[in-house]
């Protein structure tokens, strides 16, 4: 018998009146730690809300560790949400509302006395116990916030944009216990419109735009499946019209751009190993000068933008366009 | 699972109410109780230090105006008052500090909230009847001030388990204006309808507890009392009783049914 999926997700739609939150999401993951990667309004949230029973797909079917979390909310015991939302509470400190949080998960008075100080230990808020939370800084408050998440023990934890407004330390410290957890074999969804910030933690990523899942797999996957793309390339050269009128006749090229900037040339190429290739042999042979190449590797929006073209079906192999 | 769900039920709920009680000891939330508390006794006051007749040797219909403000007063204003304030707003006020998340994502977290602090509502404004009625009933000149004080010590609960009922379920199924919404139906329907002369006062709040503060304090109901229905005759108490009781238990199950399905728009930023 196969192990029941860690997510599996079944033509998921939903619509908020007219408008789609997610659109047809096919999803089926073991146990295991995933980036779920989108701009802002991509439906991470929204995908966030039906994972945790707190929406109900108007199409398809949802299913946490076999169960359905919006009919099924028992199933929501093994799953811990750190929100995005800051934490708003006036004149409570973390350990009263970490305890009210345990009460609510069904933990007695006792027992969530000492796991909220546990917990908040484990934060690094052990300074802060009995501080109110309105009183915390932003990075205290993020803490707070995974305390809660992690506090009933769940096997699954969600965390949407973890790292909103942290310093380069917080964003370290948070980075550092999530990478904690997912080597302790938990399983981990974790929601962020950056994508370096999430590379550290896993190697599993899944692509959310326009509430459609884009694109699944581990990084090496994701640049494969780039290399097959059309990428926007800038190449600043002082002999740019030389290098223009040598681009212009190239069947991998889609379109070239005159930048305002004198030397610089904006490409779309279709086969950007074909353009490096090239730029080194008229570097060598025609000594063509090259000052600068900048891929768009690593620059999220222009990811998207690529793999919006090509889950819209657009033609890749469109014959090379030059404008000015 | 059943028994587990339970449990989780109680914890929460219990969980909740002390959390609220926690939160309750600011000093704009006493200073909000005591107004509460002094806003009827100084009208009472007023009325009783006011009247002309002497004060141990009062008629029986000083005594019956007395008790109808009393009555008016404790168990219908300040406990619809009371109510609007912190039963109508439960699940409003965690939407709007973005806490109802953390209600969500727990299995039984949604019931155990609203469970919680309806409990507490009802703890809050049954006790603000209970002081005013403690503190003004010595002055006014009661035949029988001890029956009286009992009678609106009951009222006061009754009132506030019925009236808290209706207004978190108004608060569960309208997310946003939910008190003006709950103002206009405690004003309309249970100021309004309550008082008119038909069988629809039958289906209010108000004419319950009217009709057992009519009963237990023997005032005496004038022809047009009687003939209009606006106070019941002849019924038993314990009717009355098991309409609020069994009232209230209906609309919080459905209270807690709706809260468990519902699908508020949370603000969400991905």
């Amino acid at each position: 018998m196969s192990p029941v999926p860690l997510l599996n997700l079944q033509h998921v739609s939903l619509m908020y009146g007219t408008v789609i939150g997610v659109n047809d999401l096919k999803l089926e993951l073991p146990s295991g730690a995933y980036a779920l990667v989108g701009p802002n309004g991509a439906g991470k949230s929204t995908l966030i809300g039906l994972l945790t029973g707190a929406l109900r797909p108007t199409l398809g079917h949802v299913q946490v560790f076999g169960h359905d979390p919006y009919r099924s909310p028992h199933i929501l015991q093994r799953i811990g949400l750190c929100p995005s939302s800051d934490l708003l509470v006036q004149g409570v400190s973390s350990r009263r509302w970490i305890q009210l949080q345990l009460a609510m998960s069904g933990w007695s008075t006792r027992e969530s006395k000492s796991r909220a100080e546990e917990v908040l230990r484990l934060v690094g808020l052990q300074d802060a116990l009995d501080r109110p939370i309105h009183t915390y800084s932003l990075g205290m408050r993020q803490r707070c916030k995974l305390a809660q998440a992690i506090a009933h023990e769940p096997e699954l934890l969600i965390l949407d944009e973890p790292f909103n407004g942290l310093d380069p330390v917080g964003r370290f410290q948070i980075s550092e216990m999530l990478i904690e957890w997912a080597r302790q074999g938990k399983s981990l969804l974790l929601a962020s419109h950056v994508l370096h910030e999430v590379e550290r933690i896993t190697d599993s990523f899944m692509l959310i735009f326009g509430g459609r899942l884009l694109a699944s797999g581990t990084a090496g996957e994701l640049r494969r499946l780039l290399a097959d793309l059309p990428q926007e390339i800038v190449v600043d050269s002082p002999q740019r019209d030389a290098l223009a009128s040598r681009l212009s006749n190239q069947t991998w090229l889609r379109s070239l751009r005159r930048d305002a900037d004198p030397k610089r040339l904006v490409l779309t190429v279709q086969r950007p190993l074909e353009l490096y290739r090239s730029l080194a042999e008229w570097s060598a042979e025609e000594n063509l000068v090259i000052e600068r190449v900048a891929g768009s590797e690593g620059d999220i929006s222009s990811l998207f933008r690529l793999l919006v073209s090509k889950h819209r079906g657009e033609s890749l192999t469109a014959p090379a366009g030059v404008s000015t | 699972m059943m028994n587990g769900m339970a449990t989780r039920l109680r914890r929460g709920a219990v969980g909740v109410a002390r959390y609220e009680v926690l939160r309750s000891m600011t000093p704009i939330r006493i200073g909000l109780w005591v107004a509460m508390v002094v806003f009827p006794v100084f009208l009472i006051l007023v009325a009783a230090f006011s009247a002309e007749e002497p004060r141990f040797a009062r008629s029986e219909q000083y005594q019956s105006v007395m008790s109808i403000l009393f009555f008016v007063l404790l168990p219908e204003i300040v406990t619809i008052l009371g109510m609007l304030l912190w039963a109508t707003p439960i699940v409003n006020a965690e939407m709007e500090g973005q806490t109802w998340i953390y209600a969500v994502i727990r299995p039984e977290g949604r019931r155990a909230m609203v469970l919680g602090k309806y409990a507490i509502a009802v703890l809050w404004t049954t006790t603000c009847g209970w002081a005013a009625a403690t503190i003004a009933i010595p002055f006014v000149g009661f035949a029988e001030p001890l029956r009286v004080w009992l009678v609106m010590l009951a009222l006061c609960f009754l009132s506030s388990v019925a009236h808290g009922a209706l207004f978190a379920l108004i608060g569960v199924l309208v997310q946003r204006r939910s008190m003006v919404l709950a103002f206009f139906y405690a004003a309309v329907v249970e100021g309004v309808l309550g008082w008119i002369p038909a069988v629809i006062n039958k289906f209010t709040i108000a004419y319950r507890i009217r009709s057992l503060m009519a009963s237990w304090l023997d005032i005496p109901l004038n022809e047009f009392m009687r003939t209009s229905e606006l106070v019941s005759d002849g019924v038993s108490d314990w009717v009355h009783i098991a309409w609020l009781l069994i009232g209230t238990a209906i609309l919080l199950a459905i209270t807690l049914w709706r809260v468990q399905v519902a699908q508020y728009s949370m603000k969400t930023e991905g």
